[in-house]
């Protein structure tokens, strides 16, 4: 079994927001772009040689302008090297526009595993409802990957996307060795899900659990008995991981974190001896 | 040089005697009557041959302290035991229990156990015993088997069962196999292709038959006849003086397809010396078969009509004529020895558990426990079947799925053997149990890869090929990707045109391992037309800079050529712009622009050729050249008599390159042999990628 430690996930975690950041959706609140500097670049994307290329989407990426996919997406499809397919990938991410759906999804089927990953991780940036179904079908398919990376990245993005709808197809990825599923689990699920996931206490790793119990003890819209029980749960199975867990939870608390929760928290934190 | 190599030779060089001599004629039709005469009228096997007429077992115990028991099948109950080293297997010769322990021959009285005499061996191979009505033949030589002609040697006692000489010992220059007793006659193989027959009461050499066509692996006597061969099986009658397989009452049982795991003769090899008691890998995998009783010369007969093949724990019953799959049935555990006999085949496993298994339907009808573990075992039990038994519950389609779904390593390759045999069965329900093993989530390679073979081969098969191909890897639900190489093979080899959107599926795959790029791609062009084109310029753009394809280059030109053959001047148009594409790598620019060349300097003339040619036009161009490709069919009707007719399927590219030969009946030697004869012929040409032409064959020769 693979086994993901609590350091990586704790760090896939404190990625997130900076995921988060990195969205453009509709263009709302995005700085205006110096016209000829992307038309410039976007002119940039025919010359003869990698480096002017490669500069030029870094560029475009920057400015995250919708102006842009149909020039990237007219350069992935004319069959670039290695280095300008990732980077090109990227930048439709970072631009996020819905028009570059149909493309990325192509390269989540792409030969190397690379490639996909850098697929799934832009297309999970894009939120339009018109085309919802089919970046969710597309993050839904890539946990059916057989490379584990990518099957991960899918896991978090489909978190990262809120599609609630693909909770079974979460808890399956998590029986079958998906760790990364038990974050979207808790950034998804109800109450009800938090008491399935607490269910895999003692039959897996307590570090594989513990992030999607973070995820749900820092939403707002988890109810505080919910977010108690969870805490009851690992009062349970108390130990130095649970204590350190806790401990860094009530260290940086969620804004709005109510004090029955953290009274709560406080008090196992205090029951679990530093060694045992 | 070593002892005994040594005092066989001063007995060679001294003692010619009567037998073996240089100038005994080989072959002589008034020597084959005479021993005829004594051997008597073939019978059918009522009861054992041993002293006690009874169904016996011995085993030799597996482990310390070493030893054999003796059986008594019919009363189910031990006989005797003896704790004794046991270094071969033993032998059941009428009133005798035969084996080697050490360096002697030892007999013990089947009755009770009490020793009857022994032998020293000399230091010699001993290759094994022949004993019937009292009369012991005993052969051993200087090696096992494979010695120079110029240092062979071997000794040949004639005998009774407590070992006494009933003849003098016969030392000889030669290689002398298991010899076979019958008539008061001594039937020894020797050199591999010759058998003499020595009169046990003198040693004198009354026969000699030379096997011009066949080596002679192997002979054993039975109340149903003496029968001798090597891949095939004579039955020794007046016809034995030809000397040839076409002249003498034979039995073809030549097959490469399928192949058995472990290349198990048709008879255990004569000339293999007994090295030890110890199981054996060759009894663990062999085929058994008893005679059946045949009138007149012409037909060699099996009992029952059953060919046995054993593989560790399986037992695979099959018809020999054509190997239809009969039966299959798989035990608790490894078989020790087994042997076919009227009415069935009696089983011994390691465990000690003895089992009888009918010969229609493998219904156990009788079983026991002899009581320890069995290293090797002799049995002789012929005569005696046991009665009743329900019939069996599992009907072949239910006993052929448990085998291809059994989780045991160990019996993979039997496994394949009842899928390509269970492959063959004409159940329309057959295909779709293939598919079922495709898609089997823990199912080997192998084994998936003989369902589509096996599919390739079955009328109905392409629809069920073509289901495969609408599955794809899925981590979370432990669906592995179909064996996309051996469908896409196994399509375009049966030239499945409506296949190619399937396989195109398939090319944007990334489970599709790279190996099977090449052959996806190429099936993909052969069945497709204009609408594989897009597909195919999208594939080539994705992945023609990129790093994906470098160690298979000819997956992209592959598509190249698709792009060239299908897509007309605009496809050809695109491989040119794609190659001036400053990011296009040189060597594959120089592939595209000499694909587009090629097409274009070919184009004129092919224009001119039709766009496929009729089934009858491909027929007599093949009807013209029948002398080229005759010993194919002689050779077939000789393997398969029962086989006379075929229909072969020739799938032929447009530029007369032979892609897949089938035959219905399946003949796989027939195929095997068909395919680079026809490809040299002056075939029709045509447009079309490739086209499939069924050509009906009569084996017999055209008067």
């Amino acid at each position: 079994m693979r086994l993901l430690s609590f350091g990586i996930l704790v760090g896939l975690l404190a990625t997130s927001p900076a995921l988060a950041q990195g969205r453009r959706g509709g263009g709302g609140g995005r700085p205006a772009v110096d016209r000829a500097a992307l038309e410039a670049a976007i002119e940039e994307l025919k010359a003869p040689d990698m480096a002017t290329v490669l500069n030029a989407i870094t560029k475009l990426a920057e400015f995250a302008d919708p102006r842009a996919t149909a020039p990237l997406t007219r350069l992935l499809r004319a069959g670039p090297p290695d280095e300008l397919t990732h980077a090109a990938i990227q930048a439709l991410g970072a631009i996020s526009d819905p028009d570059s759906v149909d493309v990325l999804i192509e390269y989540t089927r792409h030969r190397r595993p690379r490639v996909r990953r850098l697929a799934v991780q832009s297309i999970a940036q894009i939120r339009d409802p018109r085309v919802n179904d089919k970046v969710n079908e597309a993050l839904r398919n890539a946990l059916r990957d057989s490379n584990d990376r990518v099957r991960g990245v899918a896991a978090i993005a489909i978190g990262e996307h809120g599609d609630r709808g693909a909770m079974d197809l979460l808890f399956l990825a998590f029986e079958r060795n998906v760790p990364e599923a038990a974050i979207s689990i808790g950034k998804l699920g109800g109450t009800a899900e938090a008491e399935r996931l607490a269910g895999f206490l003692g039959r897996r790793q307590l570090s594989e659990i513990l992030p999607g119990f973070n995820e749900f003890l820092r939403r707002s819209d988890f109810p505080d008995d919910a977010k108690v029980n969870i805490i009851h749960k690992l009062e349970e199975i108390a130990g130095p991981d649970v204590k350190r867990f806790l401990v860094n939870f009530l260290a940086s608390p969620p804004p709005g974190l109510s004090q029955k929760v953290k009274d709560e928290a406080q008090r196992v934190v205090r029951i679990i001896p530093d060694a045992i | 040089m070593s002892r005994s190599l040594l005092i066989l030779g001063l007995f060679v060089a001294g003692c010619g005697g009567n037998s073996f001599a240089n100038l005994f004629p080989d072959n002589r039709e008034v020597d084959v009557a005479a021993v005829l005469a004594r051997l008597g009228a073939p019978a059918a096997a009522r009861r054992p041959q041993n002293a006690l007429g009874r169904p016996v077992v011995v085993l030799s115990r597996n482990g310390d302290p070493q030893g054999l028991v003796a059986w008594d099948v019919e009363a189910n109950a031990k006989l005797w035991s003896v704790d004794r080293a046991v270094d071969s297997p033993p032998w059941i010769a009428g009133g005798a229990v035969l084996f080697r322990s050490g360096d002697e021959l030892v007999s013990l009285s089947l009755q009770d156990g009490e020793e009857l005499g022994t032998l020293d061996l000399d230091d010699l191979v001993l290759y094994g015993i022949g004993a019937a009505d009292g009369l012991v033949a005993v052969t051993a030589g200087s090696s096992a088997g494979g010695v120079a002609a110029s240092f062979r040697s071997g000794r040949i006692w004639i005998l009774d069962e407590t070992l006494s000489r009933r003849a003098p010992t016969t030392d000889v220059d030669k290689l002398v196999g298991r010899p076979a007793v019958a008539g008061g006659m001594v039937f020894v193989p020797w050199d591999r292709q010759n058998i003499t027959v020595l009169d046990g009461a003198t040693g004198d050499e009354l026969c000699r038959l030379v096997i011009g066509d066949e080596m002679v692996t192997w002979i054993f006597a039975a109340p149903e006849g003496v029968f001798y061969g090597g891949k095939g099986a004579f039955r020794f009658t007046g016809r034995s003086a030809s000397g040839r397989r076409a002249t003498g009452t034979y039995r073809a049982m030549e097959w490469t397809d399928p192949g058995f795991p472990g290349d198990p003769e048709l008879w255990p090899d004569a000339f293999a010396g007994v090295i030890d008691g110890r199981p054996n890998a060759r009894a663990r995998a062999r085929l058994t078969w008893y005679p059946g009783l045949s009138s007149g010369d012409a037909e060699v007969a099996f009992a029952d009509d059953r060919l046995y093949f054993v593989y560790y724990r399986y037992l695979v019953a099959m018809r020999p004529g054509d190997r239809a799959l009969q039966w299959v049935r798989g035990l608790d555990g490894p078989v020790a020895e087994a042997a076919a006999v009227p009415g069935g085949v009696f089983v011994v496993q390691e465990s000690g558990a003895l089992r009888f298994l009918r010969a229609a339907d493998g219904a156990e009808t009788w079983t026991g426990d002899g009581g320890v573990p069995v290293a090797r075992a002799g049995i002789d039990i012929a005569g005696w079947a046991p009665e009743g038994g329900a019939v069996r519950g599992e009907d072949l389609h239910t006993q052929a799925m448990a085998a291809l779904l059994d989780p045991d390593a160990a019996a993979v390759p039997v496994r394949s053997l009842v899928l390509a045999l269970f492959g063959r069965t004409t159940d329309p329900g057959v295909s779709r149990d293939l598919l079922e093993v495709l898609r089997a989530p823990q199912m080997p390679v192998e084994l998936r890869n003989e369902a589509a073979h096996a599919l390739q081969l079955r009328p109905d098969g392409d629809g069920f090929l073509r289901q495969a191909l609408e599955d794809h890897y899925d981590y979370l639900h432990d669906r592995p990707a179909p064996p996309v190489g051996v469908i896409a093979t196994a399509l375009r080899n049966r030239n499945a045109r409506d296949a190619a959107p399937a396989l195109v599926a398939h090319l944007f795959d990334p489970e599709t391992p790279p190996e099977a790029m090449e052959v996806l791609v190429r099936s993909i062009v052969a069945l497709g037309d204009a609408a594989v084109v897009a597909p195919l310029q999208r594939f080539l753009r994705m992945y023609g800079a990129d790093t994906e394809f470098n160690a298979f280059p000819n997956v992209l030109e592959a598509a190249a050529y698709g792009v060239a053959a299908h897509g007309g001047d605009a496809g050809l148009q695109f491989l040119e712009e794609l190659a001036d594409e400053w990011f296009t790598p040189p060597g594959l620019a120089d592939v595209l622009r000499n694909v587009a060349a090629g097409r274009r300097a070919a184009a004129p003339s092919l224009s001119t050729l039709p766009r496929s040619v009729s089934a009858a036009d491909f027929a007599a161009v093949l009807a013209a050249n029948r002398s080229a490709y005759a010993s194919c069919l002689t050779d077939a009707r000789r393997r398969r008599p029962p086989l006379a007719h075929v229909d072969v399927s020739f799938t032929v590219t447009g530029d007369g390159l032979v892609i897949d030969v089938s035959t219905i009946p399946a003949d796989a030697g027939l195929a095997l042999c068909l395919k680079p004869i026809v490809e040299q012929l002056a075939l029709p040409r045509f447009q079309l990628q490739q086209d499939r032409f069924v050509v009906p064959m009569d084996l017999d020769p055209v008067e």
